[in-house]
């Protein structure tokens, strides 16, 4: 969940909302549009890993293409390996 | 066939209307990873809570009003609004208003500055190195990062919009500053040092 918000705010997004209980967060990036984002986190039946859902709308209109989720789901990988040193 | 081929047209440009997603939208850029380090600070703290309630002061003094909070999670959202308007600017929409009549005269008047502070334990530099075999057989390797005790890394993140007088929407940016981020971090030194002192 922290490693979500992390990705997020790593993206340019500002929080708007965050629930720990329910392992949702929505968060806003606004860079001369308005993308808007939820994205909530439950473990998986097995409980060994958790499963992490997406979903954004651009402006007024909602996000459908694959591509920006794609992207999305690599820079959080990226982010669950990603130390930096220099800060942490 | 012209009318096929008008129908294609229209409908091309219809699809040209709606702008699609950035496509660096979300992507890591190569400043990603600087922006981090800018917006991110360490603190000898010995509970996130006092850290969290330390940056909520902070952000109080700067008149910011709270919006949102999640003690578990460390997140605390926060905006304010404000006057935008600067004196150039006045001073080119009169210009305009006298050129080409008041309708075309637009200058900044309010902006919404919001904040997103989130905390997080800080790890050391010395991950333990972990060793495992999958079922499959397969050997991985991996660091596993090892918390610091009373230690805890802040990260703020401000963007702002700004409407005009005419109350549309001018302008929606980031805010990626140094000077300001500077600024929030050193009141937040001494909040916590104040906090320490039970000085309120």
């Amino acid at each position: 969940m922290r490693t979500v918000i992390a990705t997020l705010q790593d993206l340019g997004f500002v929080v708007d909302k965050a629930d720990l209980d329910l392992g949702s967060v929505s968060a806003t990036k606004l860079s001369g549009y308005a993308l808007r984002m939820t994205v909530s986190v439950r473990p998986s039946e097995s409980g060994k890993s958790m499963i992490v859902r997406a979903n954004a709308q651009y402006n007024t209109t909602a996000v459908t293409d694959p591509k920006p989720y794609q992207d999305f789901f690599v820079s959080l990988q990226k982010s669950l390996f990603l130390t930096a040193n220099n800060v942490d | 066939m012209k009318k096929i081929i008008a129908c294609t047209a229209v409908i091309g440009l219809l699809a040209g209307c709606v702008q699609p997603i950035p496509p660096e939208a979300l992507q890591f850029q190569p400043d990603t990873l600087a922006n981090r380090q800018l917006q991110s600070r360490k603190y000898d703290i010995k509970s996130e809570k006092d850290l969290l309630s330390a940056s909520n002061n902070v952000l109080q003094d700067m008149g910011f009003n709270l919006d949102e909070s999640n003690m578990p999670l460390g997140v605390i959202v926060a905006s304010k609004s404000r006057d935008a308007t600067e004196a150039g600017q006045i001073a080119g929409a009169m210009f305009m208003a006298f050129m080409f009549g008041a309708n075309a005269a637009s200058y900044d008047k309010v902006q919404k500055i919001r904040a997103s502070l989130v905390t997080k334990p800080a790890s050391t530099n010395n991950p333990i190195e972990v060793d495992v075999k999958t079922k499959s057989g397969k050997q991985i390797k991996f660091d596993q990062k090892v918390e610091m005790p009373n230690s805890y890394v802040v990260r703020v993140t401000f963007q702002r919009m700004v409407w005009n007088q005419k109350g549309v929407l001018t302008k929606i940016e980031g805010i990626n500053e140094p000077e300001i981020y500077q600024e929030f971090f050193d009141k937040l030194s001494k909040s916590i040092f104040l906090q320490a002192q039970n000085v309120n």
